[in-house]
């Protein structure tokens, strides 16, 4: 059994993140895992220790301001949780919230200027490409387009990170699945993959390329 | 003498344009500006200035609103649709003016675009400011919906009357900043919902006091009739309400005593009607008077077109791709037909401004409240079908209803033979004139 908390799911949506809890929860089943999906909001309690994966997407600067205030009382919960190997996935802007001067697990300090970063990215993660979309005004003082560490991933990527990112997805189920009996090998990624080339073959002239 | 030479280069520019047979038509207003960066200002504006703003509808509302004053023995200038930055009111005040500095007609009735609004009324006061809405649009442009709303805010100048949707909380924050606001709205008609329908919301919470806002009922999102528990942030009565909606006979009623017929009842365009309705009846025209320039047979059929073909229902639900909230209308839409169906997914171009790859607004839209029995097959079509397919995948419809097609043409013959029950297009606007085509080519 895997269960997943999407936290802050009706605050920091913006920009298709709910896509990434989808994709998991739907190719965990493939394999035959039994997979719960909980939506936690603001205001609502978070046992970190209940989950095995938690998502949390972009916003408003507005929402994630709300959502500052009320992720700083569960700090040592999300350091225990990440400790123990717990599975965090932050897109967008949601990653200013583990940077210095906010819950300060992550050693990045997050800038403001006028400016918003919207482009198309490709990266590297393990030992595959990784694509997606930027669109956020913070910066962080980080080379890297993908912040990792223990199973925390936290990147400036919006929305559907792992359904743009099949390699990824299946590399998080075989993670979650090491010590169990359903087989990652039956979660089909053919859709996706088809997606995938897609992408690489479209003529991305604004494609900022490591 | 800057006036008269602007107006004459400008006018110059559109015959030359004219005898080119080349069209476009901000160019002429860009050009002007260019040379007199304060041309606009020179100019004698109309007694009667009402600009329309907003996400989604602008357009459609400026040329209803536009057309109901001609046939109320009004003269207008008005800018063609997607003339809508500075530029192109540049070309439309070029148009219309006079070598005397004046625009001859009665009133000035302008599409603006959201962002701009604050560059165009710095030469042009609007009497009166429409915003539609302000949703999920163009995000690699607009970035988000609270953005756009600032952007609004600093753009409304201090003595022009606003008319808002009074059922979104969304533009029912301006009343935070401003007074004396009209809104207009729609009361609960057969397309409203009760329950959760678990769809991703712009605002969820009150911008007064972060209380989690209550609803009675909604129309699409956040739209509805919605109520801060703690604070006195709600929908107001509107001001122009759509009182009741007649599925049968297309009949509304305005504030449960004026009858129009509306051509189409998908919300955004009863949103239209509501919002002109509202403009109409502030500038002093009279209700009986509204009602007959409002009527059908005026305004022209854009959001929803029906085929039928071998007893078959062909139905294309015009919607913007990078704008979640007219696909989730069309999805709405869909959802309330409880016969056997298939939906058609695609679009050519994610956009026409920008060459990004970002389609992760597919998952703000709620495909899964399609997934049930009576949905029968999904073609997924065009350059980004397996985007469109993972996305069905993911809503949790059966991946054998899915049709992968790699363009829409000709595709007349796989409606007919291999899908079943009434075709629901949802798609980009690029892509309904290929479906139309494809129905159209089935005999």
């Amino acid at each position: 059994m895997i269960k997943i908390a999407n936290i802050y799911y009706d605050l920091l949506n913006l920009y298709g993140d709910t896509g990434n809890c989808k994709a998991l929860a739907y190719h965990l089943r493939e394999t035959g895992e039994q997979v719960t999906v909980d939506n936690i909001s603001f205001g609502d309690k978070i046992n970190f220790s209940d989950y095995n994966v938690i998502f949390i997407g972009s916003g408003t600067e507005n929402n994630l301001k709300l959502a500052l205030d009320d992720i700083l009382k569960y700090k040592n919960d999300i350091i225990e949780y990440k400790s123990k190997g717990g599975f965090l996935i932050a897109t967008g802007n949601s990653i200013e919230l583990f940077g210095k001067s906010a819950l300060e697990i992550f050693d990045y300090t997050v800038t403001y200027g006028d400016e918003r970063t919207v482009r198309d990215v490709k990266t590297s993660l393990f030992d595959f490409d990784i694509i997606g979309f930027e669109n956020h005004r913070g910066t962080i003082d980080s080379d890297r387009k993908i912040i990792f560490d223990d199973n925390f991933i936290l990147t400036y990527i919006i929305g559907p990170l792992l359904v743009r990112n099949p390699k990824l997805t299946d590399h998080i189920i075989k993670k979650l699945l090491e010590n169990a009996d359903s087989d990652p090998s039956k979660a089909d990624y053919t859709f996706e993959e088809k997606a995938y080339e897609t992408s690489q073959g479209t003529d991305l002239k604004n494609i900022a390329a490591q | 003498m800057k006036r008269f030479l602007g107006t004459l280069i400008g006018k110059m520019v559109f015959l030359a344009e004219k005898i080119m047979h080349y069209n476009a038509s901000s160019f002429p207003g860009e050009f002007v500006l260019k040379l007199f960066p304060d041309y606009l200002k020179t100019v004698k504006y109309p007694k009667l200035v009402i600009m329309v703003t907003g996400s989604c509808g602008k357009g459609s509302t400026t040329r209803i609103i536009a057309d109901a004053l001609r046939e109320n023995g009004m003269t207008v200038a008005h800018n063609l649709e997607g003339s809508n930055l500075l530029g192109g009111v540049a070309s439309t005040v070029i148009k219309n003016i006079r070598f005397s500095g004046k625009i001859p007609t009665d009133a000035l009735v302008l599409e603006t675009d959201e962002r701009y609004l604050k560059f165009i009324t710095k030469y042009i006061k609007p009497d009166y400011l429409v915003i539609n809405n302000i949703t999920r649009d163009q995000p690699p442009r607009q970035g988000d919906f609270d953005i756009v709303f600032g952007e609004i805010l600093k753009g409304i100048p201090e003595n022009t009357h606003i008319i808002v949707n009074g059922d979104d909380p969304v533009t029912k924050k301006f009343s935070l900043n401003i007074d004396n606001i009209t809104y207009f709205g729609i009361d609960k008609f057969f397309a409203s919902y009760e329950t959760d329908i678990n769809d991703v919301r712009d605002i969820n919470y009150c911008p007064k006091c972060s209380a989690r806002l209550d609803y009675k009922y909604r129309h699409y999102g956040s739209v509805g009739d919605f109520k801060c528990p703690s604070c006195d942030f709600s929908r107001s009565t509107p001001d122009f309400c759509i009182t009741s909606v007649d599925k049968d006979t297309n009949e509304i009623t305005v504030n449960n005593k004026t009858k129009i017929t509306a051509n189409e009842l998908i919300l955004f365009n009863l949103y239209n009607l509501a919002a002109a309705y509202s403009v109409l009846s502030l500038v002093g025209i009279s209700d009986e008077k509204i009602s007959s320039s409002l009527n059908a047979q005026h305004i022209q059929n854009k959001i929803y077109k029906e085929i039928v073909k071998k007893d078959r229902k062909y139905i294309a639900l015009n919607c913007k791709a990078e704008n979640n909230a007219t696909y989730n209308l069309a999805v709405i839409h869909t959802a309330l037909d409880k016969s056997p169906k298939t939906i058609v997914l695609g679009l050519r171009e994610i956009s026409r401004r920008y060459n990004f790859f970002d389609l992760s607004w597919l998952y703000d839209i709620n495909f899964e409240l399609l997934n049930d029995d009576n949905l029968k097959n999904v073609v997924c079509a065009g350059p980004y079908r397996y985007d469109f397919a993972t996305r069905i995948m993911l809503a949790g419809i059966p991946k054998d209803k899915i049709i992968i097609l790699e363009n829409l043409d000709h595709a007349g013959k796989v409606f007919d033979e291999q899908t079943h029950g009434n075709v629901y297009g949802i798609l980009n606007f690029d892509y309904i004139e290929p479906f139309i085509n494809s129905v159209n080519e089935i005999e």
